[in-house]
């Protein structure tokens, strides 16, 4: 199954994986980056680090440039980063969100007792800058979602809108290369219908793989409905998804769950403001 | 010299000073010690209010556990003073009713809860941070860094508001249009401004109301929900994205404004306009116009 998919899954605007290899800026040295419509400018003025951070508003962009070309943007202003570390190496990383990102599939979706579906989801990534291997200078969205509340007024999450439409097939994905796919799976272990309308998955317990074709790769999440239609036992998988053949693990969970946990993160029509 | 006394004396004499005083000197610190582990651990695993409230409680409770051992280690008879101090107490609590009840009030709002270290409440005129919930009083820093001291029955009696206890709130602004605006176009405006407005959330979604045809404009409503670290972000954002979408859509935001007749309803206020021209006197022009305050 997984292998037919691949056959009609189109090509990611691929990203070298030199993209995310240890760098040294020199002293006065003012060098650019760009991760499609996201550019951060690092400077190095004896022992600081500085930085500018510029977005562009064509979110078509794909390219991503280790060296961009031309001086800094006007816009914007200078912020210090913190001291030069004695091995001055610095490293680019793709991260997820910061918090969750709440999403719709194209139409309301019904899930019969027993069956599971599948979804892709592609998420805007951010990029981090770290020194020493592990120190985060720098983490910035790539395009600034907006945000939104998943829960009712009293009690719930903050969570990031996201406009683009979880898909039943991986070919029906757009790739970017600043998107990673997130595959989703809802199985209804309950003894009634499932509906929902839309899908809060929790990004910041997804690690990123390199996939030399398809781009960027989270794991995939599992959400299994079993009484309250609300509540969902979450469970996320080991490894790079089925889908894609020899991904390499690139960059690892913000934070590690061990097994799973039950939280709300599917609602109706009206989310849960009916 | 009554019996009392007499007993005083020869206790203190027959007194054991080295062990008092050492339980004093050796007991404080390990009292403040434990009070202060017991802050550093809540403050990871608790709210501020709980380790505020196991600080003092511990801080107190070995003070007055320490000062007693003493005592008695100095040969002062305990059940006599606790029994005097007993009969004390009745005659203080007539005598200090008001800070009874704060002492009754501050136990119930520590109960209750209906506002914790760090929120930010209103209470009357007074809006700002809870610094401290005190048996006696509680103390807010208002936001221009003055300290407020609120006594626990005031805020017991009266309505307090607790601004930040959800993560999200909604931010009301009142709006009014010419009337010669199209009530679907404005409307469409200002869901596409929230919907452009990163502080904005998407749900639950933008409220926008229609109130009705007021003096000189048509009156909405347009509430924006929003998470409440991003207030002051949301509310300097959105007010300016109104005002400049509206004047790059040529919709006026309309003053008070009110027209007066004289005669008919229909006929404009008649003025007429005298001037002198050199060498002649009297009307030269007359016109008829509305009059408009």
């Amino acid at each position: 199954m997984a292998a037919e998919k691949n056959k009609t899954m189109k090509r990611s605007h691929n990203i070298s994986q030199e993209f995310w290899k240890p760098f040294t800026v020199k002293d006065q040295q003012v060098r650019g980056f760009m991760f499609g419509p996201l550019q951060i400018w690092l400077k190095r003025d004896e022992d600081d680090w500085l930085a500018l951070v510029w977005r562009s508003p064509d979110l078509t962009l794909t390219d991503c440039v280790l060296d961009v070309m031309g001086d800094p943007p006007d816009a914007g202003a200078w912020r210090r980063l913190g001291s030069v570390a004695a091995s001055p190496e610095l490293r680019l990383a793709p991260m997820m969100p910061n918090r969750p990102v709440v999403v719709r599939p194209e139409v309301a979706y019904t899930i019969l007792p027993g069956e599971k579906i599948q979804f892709y989801v592609g998420v805007p990534l951010w990029l981090g800058l770290f020194s020493q291997g592990k120190v985060l200078l720098i983490e910035e969205p790539v395009v600034e979602l907006s945000n939104t509340w998943f829960g009712s007024p009293m009690e719930g999450e903050l969570a990031y809108a996201m406009r683009t439409m979880a898909r039943r097939g991986v070919e029906e994905l757009d790739f970017h290369p600043w998107r990673a796919v997130c595959p989703v799976r809802i199985k209804n272990q309950s003894k009634e219908k499932l509906q929902f309308e839309r899908i809060c998955l929790r990004v910041r317990y997804l690690d990123l793989y390199h996939a030399p074709v398809f781009g960027l790769w989270a794991n995939e999440s599992g959400l299994t409905v079993r009484g309250d239609s609300n509540w969902s036992r979450i469970t996320y998988s080991r490894g790079a998804p089925p889908e894609v053949k020899h991904a390499a693990l690139l960059e690892k969970a913000r934070d590690e769950v061990r097994g799973g946990f039950s939280l709300k993160s599917l609602t109706g029509a009206g989310g849960f403001f009916q | 010299m009554n019996g009392f006394t007499r007993e005083m004396i020869e206790s203190l004499l027959d007194a054991d000073w080295l062990s008092a005083v050492m339980i004093l000197v050796l007991g404080w610190p390990v009292v403040r010690m434990i009070a202060g582990l017991l802050r550093k651990s809540l403050t990871k695993h608790s709210t501020p209010q709980a380790s505020m409230l196991g600080y003092r409680f511990v801080l107190y409770g070995g003070s007055v556990i320490l000062a007693l051992t003493s005592l008695d280690q100095f040969g002062v008879p305990l059940s006599t003073i606790l029994g005097a101090a007993g009969i004390a107490s009745v005659a203080i609590g007539f005598a200090a009713q008001t800070s009874l009840s704060n002492l009754i009030s501050g136990i119930f709002l520590i109960w209750e809860k209906p506002f914790a270290v760090e929120d930010v409440i209103k209470s009357g005129e007074t809006t700002g941070v809870v610094v401290a919930i005190d048996l006696l009083s509680t103390k807010i820093r208002t936001f221009d860094n003055m300290l407020v001291r609120i006594p626990n029955e005031t805020l017991i009696k009266s309505q307090t508001t607790n601004i930040t206890r959800f993560q999200i709130r909604r931010f009301d602004i009142n709006l009014g249009v010419a009337y010669k605006e199209d009530i679907g176009k404005v409307i469409s405006i200002l869901k596409d401004i929230a919907d452009k407005n990163p502080n904005c959330l998407d749900e639950p979604e933008p409220l926008i109301v229609f109130k009705g045809f007021g003096d000189s404009a048509l009156e909405f409503l347009f509430g924006v929900w929003f998470a409440k670290a991003d207030f002051l972000k949301l509310r300097n954002s959105i007010q300016r994205e109104i005002k400049e979408r509206f004047d790059a859509e040529g919709i006026e935001i309309p003053f008070p404004h009110r027209s007066l007749y004289a005669g008919e309803a229909s006929k404009p206020f008649p003025i007429r306009l005298v001037r002198d021209e050199p060498g002649q006197t009297g009307v030269t022009e007359t016109a008829d116009s509305d009059f408009t305050d």
